[in-house]
């Protein structure tokens, strides 16, 4: 058996999320290791199309997701962070009243959103279509490029010298005076322990007797061949169900939340009828499109809670204990709700409250 | 309508699954991407003539009765518990169909290390350069060095022969001795060690000088190809570059052997093994055809190389398992086994264990649609990148048009050599659809907006 190490914090995942919080905590002199089943980066923080957009994050979360944002603008070209502005297109008159009311409130929760003038569409986004009837826009919209996360802070944790173990996945957690956590090659003890494993937390919190009630998106994303420019800024519908940007390399990647099948367990796969009307969409958003060959679709596990507000504190009655899973717009406030988290492990205040991992949802959701 | 089975690739194999299906009374429909049956090795040549036995197969599949669609491209497979969805673009639209068992024949691709140089215009495949020769009747260029293993280096030298083109040079990565230790199973088939010996003297009264035990280590030139150096390659595979010599040319044929096409049943979740014998990954089938998924057989080439005799037999006993003749296949499998053996022997002849972790520079181009050299893909492993995966994620090989079709046996290679552990116990990469590029026009044909399903907005 494995000789058990100690440590001051036990991170399980490596997404964006737990990799910012081990990162926080090694800062501050933690001994800390970061145990993740298969690669940094390698779920829903490499699988999402990398958007970081104040115009689709929740109206709560828009304080975060300002932190969040500027934390990817410090770490720049390491994440090809790309600030490009963003519009959000509504092609009916539903869907303009729709716009309108929407962004009013994100704009009074502090995101720099306005509604633009039926003129000043194309202006701010040529590649558009001439069908779009309204337009809301944020200059602070922009992207990352997801599949850098893991590398960036795999070189930041080491750097801060944090213990990594990948392609480990968790076996058992004991509660023994702290936490024991047990992988294939590996037996580490510490005070604490958090769990942020997306949408893969809730077996690991079955282990130690927790049912968190977590849901999971099997979101779907698609990028196209290289193309010649087409549009310049992040692309989305008012109904929140599109998100398009051509990178620098040429490609486009298509998002938007539009379903796949599988589970975290078995995998994901697209569904063909979903997959379609994404397309559709964004081809009817940028007509360019239609001359582009689509390369490839993946799915990304997104996990979410019935009120789809996140898990993010201690557990109650467990001490030492934590979560952070299920932050809807997950990727864009990462890396700011990993510090919150790191903060409230290393028994500082923290900026912005977190939100009780422990709390009762209303029935039917 | 739902077929009762569904076969992708007119090959030797697919073309006869969907015979041997056609006369059991079963529905069949057969896709196919070229628009004519044969695959490769009966591919019809620009003039219209073509190989005895391709000729007999096309003519098998228009008596039959089966739904042929020629010209169509396969860009998604799915399943569900009544069978599999089959999504295919053809010359005008895009459309999906069913079928309760679905059989793949998708043959194979070529294996081309990568050396400096490889990707300059005028260096081509062996199996390239001969689908080019075959059914456009044009050559690559006019002075040839045909470079690799396997008798496809002598199938294409004789080729472009017959095309009237200059072969400058044939460079066999195998040993005279390697060749007489398949002579035992060339033997037992004599219509094809005919055929063989027919190559063989046709190169040999062109008296094109054929360098045995030698590889190409490098192709120069400035917008083509205009010179391949060589070198020898001694019994444990490893290149010595003390003895180089150049030999002028304007185009360069490559191929080391063949890789079964297995992206289409991986997409599909089918179990898969590595090959040691040919460096490969194979779908793992019991002896009729038969997956890890169920009603999914994969057969010929696409599943694991054994030739075009072979791949006869084993489209009819995939059909016949899919009718429950059980019966059958027993006679069948004899006869398959015999054309097996031969098929075997030349595809790890092919292989010769000359991996591109021997063959690429650090600066070689890998992974040519994205500009991933070896030092890029040693580099990422170094720092830590473990498995096809991560490297991928990290060099983006194989993320281009080409969706690592040419290039991930090699970076599976390098990236093995890299790590210091056995191709074998790497995870095979990832299959993503489309399994073809496909484009957005064809998927998005016909729509009008209003005809959108409702959209619930996301949580405000």
């Amino acid at each position: 058996m494995t000789r058990v190490a100690t440590y001051d914090a036990i991170v399980i995942g490596g997404g964006v999320m737990g990799c910012a919080a081990a990162l926080r905590l090694a800062e501050a002199g933690m001994r800390v290791i970061l145990v993740e089943a298969a690669t940094l980066g390698g779920g829903a923080s490499g699988a999402n199309a990398g958007t970081l957009s104040l115009q689709i994050k929740r109206l709560a979360l828009i304080p975060y997701a300002l932190r969040g944002l500027e934390r990817w603008q410090a770490l720049g070209s390491r994440v090809g962070y790309r600030k490009t502005g963003g519009l959000t297109l509504a092609f009916t008159q539903d869907e303009a009243a729709l716009l309108a009311e929407r962004m009013a409130l994100k704009q009074a929760a502090g995101a720099p959103v306005t509604m633009l003038a039926r003129s000043a569409i194309a202006a701010h986004e040529p590649g558009v279509s001439n069908a779009v009837v309204a337009a809301s826009w944020c200059a602070e919209d922009g992207y990352a490029d997801s599949t850098k996360t893991g590398l960036t802070y795999r070189s930041l944790l080491q750097a801060a010298g944090a213990d990594i173990a990948e392609n480990q996945p968790v076996q058992q957690i004991d509660e023994n005076g702290g936490w024991t956590v047990v992988a294939d090659a590996l037996r580490v003890h510490a005070p604490r322990l958090l769990m942020a494993a997306g949408a893969w937390t809730v077996p690991l919190a079955k282990q130690i007797g927790l049912d968190p009630d977590i849901r999971v998106r099997v979101n779907t994303v698609t990028v196209t061949e290289r193309m010649p420019p087409i549009v310049a800024t992040v692309v989305g519908h008012a109904t929140g169900l599109l998100t398009l940007k051509q990178k620098p390399n040429g490609t486009v990647l298509i998002g938007g939340g539009w379903q796949g099948r599988g589970s975290p367990g078995t995998g994901g796969t697209i569904d063909q009828a979903n997959l379609i009307t994404n397309l559709q969409l964004a081809t009817h958003a940028v007509p360019a499109l239609r001359t582009a060959r689509a390369l490839r679709s993946w799915t990304g596990f997104e996990a979410h809670t019935p009120d789809f507000m996140p898990l993010a504190g201690e557990i109650s009655g467990r001490p030492g204990l934590f979560m952070l899973a299920a932050v809807r717009g997950g990727y864009t406030i990462g890396p700011y709700i990993g510090e919150l988290m790191g903060d409230a492990m290393l028994g500082r205040q923290v900026e912005l409250p977190l939100y009780d991992p422990s709390r009762t949802f209303e029935a039917a959701a | 309508m739902t077929f009762d089975v569904a076969i992708i690739g007119a090959g030797p194999a697919g073309a006869s699954a969907a015979v041997a299906a056609a006369e059991r009374g079963l529905s069949v429909l057969l896709l196919d991407e070229n628009d004519r049956v044969g695959g490769q090795v009966w591919r019809v040549r620009y003039d219209g003539s073509g190989e005895p036995d391709g000729a007999a197969m096309r003519q098998a599949v228009s008596e039959a009765r089966i739904d042929y669609r020629p010209g169509t491209r396969v860009w998604h497979l799915d399943r569900n518990e009544r069978g599999f969805t089959i999504a295919y673009l053809d010359a005008t639209a895009a459309n999906t169909t069913a079928a309760r068992a679905l059989i793949l024949a998708h043959g194979a691709s070529e294996r081309v290390l990568p050396v400096p140089g490889w990707t300059l215009p005028g260096v081509v495949g062996l199996a390239g350069a001969t689908a080019l020769i075959k059914g456009q009747g044009v050559a690559p260029g006019h002075a040839a060095v045909v470079a690799g293993s396997g008798p496809l280096l002598y199938a294409a030298a004789v080729a472009l022969l017959d095309h009237g083109t200059h072969v400058a040079a044939i460079v066999d990565t195998a040993g005279l001795s390697d060749w007489i230790a398949a002579f035992p199973a060339l033997a037992r088939r004599p219509r094809l060690f005919a055929k063989g010996a027919a190559w063989m003297a046709r190169v040999g009264r062109a008296r094109i000088p054929i360098f045995r035990s030698h590889a190409v280590v490098r192709i120069d030139g400035g917008l083509q190809a205009a010179s391949a150096t060589i070198a020898p390659v001694d019994r444990a595979h490893r290149i010595n570059s003390q003895q180089q010599r150049t030999i002028d040319c304007d185009c360069v044929l490559l191929g080391n052997g063949l890789l079964p096409v297995i992206e289409p049943a991986v997409l599909l979740g089918a179990a898969t093994r590595f090959d040691d014998a040919t460096g490969a990954w194979q779908i793992d089938t019991d002896t009729t055809g038969r997956t890890s998924i169920a009603g999914l057989f994969a057969v010929g080439d696409g599943a694991s190389i054994e030739g075009a005799d072979a791949a006869i037999w084993r489209g009819r006993i995939a059909a016949a398992a899919i009718s429950q003749d059980d019966g059958a296949i027993a006679t069948m499998q004899i006869k398959r086994n015999r054309a097996a053996r031969l098929g075997l022997r030349m595809a790890t002849l092919a292989h010769t264990q000359t991996n591109a972790a021997e063959n690429a520079t650090p600066d070689t181009i890998v992974c040519r649609c994205e500009g991933v050299t070896r030092a890029m893909i040693d580099d990422a492993v170094i720092q830590g990148n473990m498995g096809l995966g991560a490297v991928k994620g990290a060099t983006r090989a194989g993320m281009g048009p080409c969706s690592g079709r040419y290039c991930s046996n090699a970076i599976a290679h390098l990236v093995a050599a890299a790590s210091n552990s056995a191709v074998a116990d790497l995870v095979p990469g990832i299959v993503r659809p489309p399994l073809r590029p496909v484009p957005l026009a064809a998927l998005v044909a016909g729509f009008d907006y209003a005809d959108l399903p409702p959209m619930k907005p996301s949580p405000l």
